[in-house]
């Protein structure tokens, strides 16, 4: 007799539109036009939170509804090299991204790094922003992150 | 058994689209209403257990991102993957043990990000069901087919309850599908799956719900009006429909038939003065009044003939619309309970029923046709 | 409050791939295992909580629906608790609640995954957030990658220490005949050698992905008394959450885990956590991550974490391990070969509960820890945020 079938194959295609909501539409409108990040203060704890979301987390307390601007310039936190491969993986390893603590902000900026070997990272390293050319008011308005040129 | 009450709760707006708004404003935002509305802070809440979906969300572990939102930060908390009034069965319990005072309950939803199809297909196996494209419409248009069939029960019926529930919506600010219609206006709308039309189906609905939770003795501290919970029953059947009884509806009898012991209910149609239920679609209200014992096996249909269920009737049920007005995925369980809640303590404004209430039925289900029920009987008395 | 104990565990050997067993059959040898050892039958079940991993790894919503009759919950509550790595416990703390609540006197805990069903770290990487961070995320690994490096760079662990950590569970699996990884011969040179996946992680450092279930009863301590199974008490539960993207979050100290320990050693009584307890099932899902535990659950200072590896204290006395392990035996962590040998996901964190229990109970076998009488159990979950602790015990607190 011949071999049982065991399995069958399948995918799951689901197309999301997820909002930005007035924030966030406001944040990448400032990346977008300006080349500017914004940060919005906790009206409790006053530290800055980028993106600004609505409420500090460890407050609970909203945030101040003017902004304020950070650098797109900071500190490098961590970093990680990624080379192991999947399907439907968004970026292509191998690359390196890291959380960047911009200065003016109490929150991590996760970003792709590039334009350095990853074997010379060292945490507190100077990074700064590369803007893209092409902005379309996404997390891509920014290509990657980049030691700080003097 | 300790006595629990519900003694604050807020809703979002609910609209096919909330597209304005992110996930996680739309949570905050319903959580310091329901807060404020309670004269609560952050730091009362002992423990928070949230309602909501992968699927829906696209966010796969639909908590991670909604732990600031929600104010649970560094507290006592778990997410029940299941419409908000199961999850309010996990707060319930934590509350029972007399580990915790207080408690939230937060669902949420954004289905509009998604689609209805999407997270009701995806329940389906992939072996059987998947490749006959069972959603909740196909399988609640299969369900009708066998109900309907065994009691010879015509369609007219359920557009009558669609007339009901569209009708009371009008009077309702948390319900975004409304309107007058009558019964011929159902029957000739756009059929989706024979024999379920455009009129009998819910909206796409965008929304969130929060209630809050206490033991008594820091109830009334909370507030004037606490609502007691009575009972509650919950129950599962089995999966595959061809398995199931889908006529006499084992899980949805069972689950009121605990909700009415803890709650000394003999004979609900007598003694519960106002139900919200989970219809979905117009048809499923008539299977509900049967499971729930209403009426007598097969005779839902009376009720609304008759017009037991209308907002004057001696049993209104769905008086906020029920989905049909709005039908926000994962929220609608709080939906009923908030709905219930405020009819009992006189606060549904415009909609309020014009009757002594005491006694409040909320029904709420997941699965395909039925497939889990709970009931919660909710009361202005602490019995 | 009433007193719970686990009288009953089951969970089939994980691997790679269960081709003789779908979802629903795994699910169901879980379950059976766990009421042969319980003595108990299906019709005994008053209640059942699901558990399961995010439904985009298996492309399955509500899988407790099609798991009913798998689960024996057919005309019983019955719902489902998802928290991502967590779930597993959480799922165990969530059948404690309903045992302690007084509702429900006989109650079920079930959980499975067949991680060989689909892309995992394609699923794990939508728990980042679609708008920042999913753009470069690869699932658990790189998450893990960023918190490692912070604590080497933090306090100055190495990669031997991680690699320490990799060869003592995988050593300890050996003695567990249900993990899934056997690596014989594994050896610091091995992991070493291992490609890297997300810098400094290699894939030795890292768990496997498997195909597997798990389920637990949890009874009141009047039917525990009928039982001739022997008991595990739960003396202790506590599930805190953090956030995400906190201001001044330090992924190095685990606040929510800190909490979460703290809560429960105060319902067991536990006051000195590495002298008390006598061994511990953590949730390592990555090698450099169960230093950080050992802190954030108070068994070390803070940033002391590899003196425990340095020392030997978490590592099996008797056992050979290729270094020296001169404190071995003081508390042993991972005995079963802990997540780095066996991670389905939905299982994993259920699975420390289970191992916990089965130490106190004295059923652990080959990995045994002699006359262990308090047993920690550790998960966590969604953005490195969700901890559990449950503290297990031989008698009730």
């Amino acid at each position: 007799m011949a071999e049982p079938v065991k399995e069958i194959k399948g995918r799951l295609i689901i197309p999301y539109r997820w909002s930005y909501g007035r924030s966030l539409s406001l944040f990448f409108e400032h990346t977008r036009v300006e080349k500017k990040i914004y940060g919005a203060r906790c009206t409790k704890c006053k530290r800055v939170l980028v993106p600004p979301v609505v409420v500090c987390g460890r407050c609970f307390a909203p945030t101040e509804e003017e902004w304020v601007e950070v650098a797109d310039r900071g500190e490098l936190i961590a970093w990680t090299t990624v080379y192991y491969p999947f399907p439907g993986q968004p970026t292509q390893p191998p690359y390196t991204y890291g959380y960047v603590l911009l200065d003016g902000a109490n929150t991590k900026f996760p970003h792709l790094i590039m334009e350095i070997e990853p074997e010379k990272l060292k945490p507190g390293m100077r990074m700064e922003a590369v803007w893209n050319e092409d902005r379309k008011g996404d997390l891509y308005d920014i290509k990657y992150f980049r030691p700080e040129q003097k | 058994m300790k006595k629990i009450a519900i003694v604050g709760y807020a809703t979002s707006p609910f609209k096919p689209g909330i597209r304005d708004i992110h996930l996680g404003e739309l949570v905050f935002n319903t959580v310091q209403e329901a807060l404020k509305n309670t004269g609560m802070s952050i730091e009362d809440i002992e423990t928070v257990v949230d309602a909501s979906c992968d699927i829906i969300d696209g966010r796969s572990i639909s908590n991670t991102f909604m732990i600031e939102p929600m104010g649970a930060f560094l507290k006592e908390e778990a997410k029940v993957e299941e419409d908000g009034a199961y999850a309010t069965i996990y707060a319930y319990m934590r509350l029972l043990t007399g580990k915790f005072k207080t408690a939230m309950v937060v669902s949420h939803g954004k289905i509009s990000e998604s689609s209805p199809d999407t997270y009701s297909g995806t329940i389906a196996d992939p072996f059987f069901m998947r490749p006959m494209g069972i959603t909740a419409l196909t399988s609640t248009a299969l369900h009708v087919s066998t109900y309907y069939g065994h009691y010879g029960i015509d369609e007219k019926y359920a557009a009558m309850v669609a007339v009901k529930n569209l009708g009371n919506a009008k009077l309702n600010p948390r319900a975004h599908n409304k309107g007058d219609y009558t019964v011929e206006d159902v029957l000739n709308s756009e059929v989706l799956a024979t024999p379920i039309k455009k009129l009998d189906s819910p909206p796409v609905t965008d929304g969130a719900a929060v209630i809050i939770l206490a033991v008594e003795g820091e109830a009334e501290k909370i507030t004037d009006t606490p609502v007691w919970i009575r009972g509650v029953g919950f129950i599962n059947d089995g999966f595959y429909l061809g398995h199931r009884d889908l006529i006499e509806l084992p899980s949805l009898r069972e689950a009121a038939r605990r909700a009415y012991a803890a709650a000394g209910i003999k004979n609900p149609a007598e003694e519960i003065d106002i139900a919200e239920v989970y219809e979905s679609y117009s048809f499923n209200e008539l299977m509900l009044y049967d499971g729930l014992g209403f009426c007598e096996k097969g005779e839902g249909w009376k009720l609304i003939e008759e017009g037991t269920t209308c907002r004057d009737g001696k049993l209104p049920v769905n008086v906020s619309g029920g989905a049909l007005g709005a039908n926000p995925l994962m929220a609608r369980g709080l939906v009923n309970m908030i709905e219930v809640a405020t009819q009992l303590t006189g606060k549904a404004g415009e909609h309020q029923v014009k009757k002594d209430l005491k006694t409040g039925l909320v029904h709420s289900t997941s699965g395909f046709c039925f497939q889990s029920n709970v009931v919660w009987i909710l009361s202005n008395e602490k019995g | 409050m009433r007193r719970v104990a686990v009288v009953g565990t089951g969970y089939p050997k994980h691997k790679s791939r269960w081709e003789e067993e779908g979802l629903t059959g795994l699910v169901y040898l879980a379950a059976t295992e766990a009421l042969e050892d319980a003595g108990l039958e299906p019709a005994d079940i008053e209640a059942v909580v699901y558990g399961s991993s995010p439904e985009l790894l298996t492309g399955i919503n509500h899988p407790e629906k099609w798991c009913s009759e798998a689960s024996f919950s057919v005309g019983k509550p019955q719902f489902r608790i998802h928290t991502g790595g967590t779930v597993g416990a959480s799922t165990g703390i969530a059948a404690f609640y309903f045992v302690a609540s007084g509702m429900f006197d006989i109650v079920l805990a079930v959980t499975g995954d067949k991680n060989s069903e689909s892309p995992v770290q394609y699923g794990l990487s939508t728990v980042y957030d679609p708008i920042i961070g999913r753009q470069f995320a690869c699932g658990a690994p790189s998450a893990v990658a960023l918190q490692a490096l912070e604590y080497m760079y933090k306090f100055g662990a190495t990669e031997e220490h991680g690699a320490k950590i990799a060869v003592k569970n995988r050593i300890n699996a050996l003695r567990n005949p249900k993990a899934h990884l056997h690596i014989e011969g594994i050896n610091l040179e091995m992991v070493r050698n291992s490609p890297m996946i997300a810098s400094p992680i290699r894939l030795l450092d890292a768990c496997p992905a498997s195909d597997g279930a798990a389920a637990m009863i949890f009874v009141s301590e009047e039917v525990a008394k009928k039982l001739s199974a022997p008991k595990a008490w739960v003396n202790g539960v506590s599930a805190v959450t953090e956030g995400v993207m906190y201001v001044d979050r330090d992924m190095t100290d685990p606040i929510a885990l800190k909490k979460a320990a703290k809560t429960a050693y105060t319902q067991a009584g536990v006051t000195n956590p590495f002298k008390e307890i006598d061994v511990a099932e953590l949730y390592e899902a990555f090698s450099y991550q169960e230093m950080i535990w050992y802190e954030g659950l108070g068994f070390c200072e803070r940033g002391e974490g590899m003196k425990l590896i340095d020392e030997g204290s978490t590592f099996m006395k008797g056992i050979d391990y290729g270094f020296e392990t001169p404190r071995a035996g003081e508390l042993p962590v991972n005995p079963s070969g802990g997540v780095l040998s066996s991670n389905n996901i939905g299982s994993t964190a259920m699975i420390r509960q289970i191992e916990a229990s089965m130490q106190v109970r004295d059923k652990a076998g080959e990995h045994q820890v002699d006359g262990a009488r308090v047993a920690l159990a550790h998960g966590w979950g969604g953005g490195i945020q969700f901890h559990t602790v449950m503290i297990l015990g031989r008698e009730p607190a």
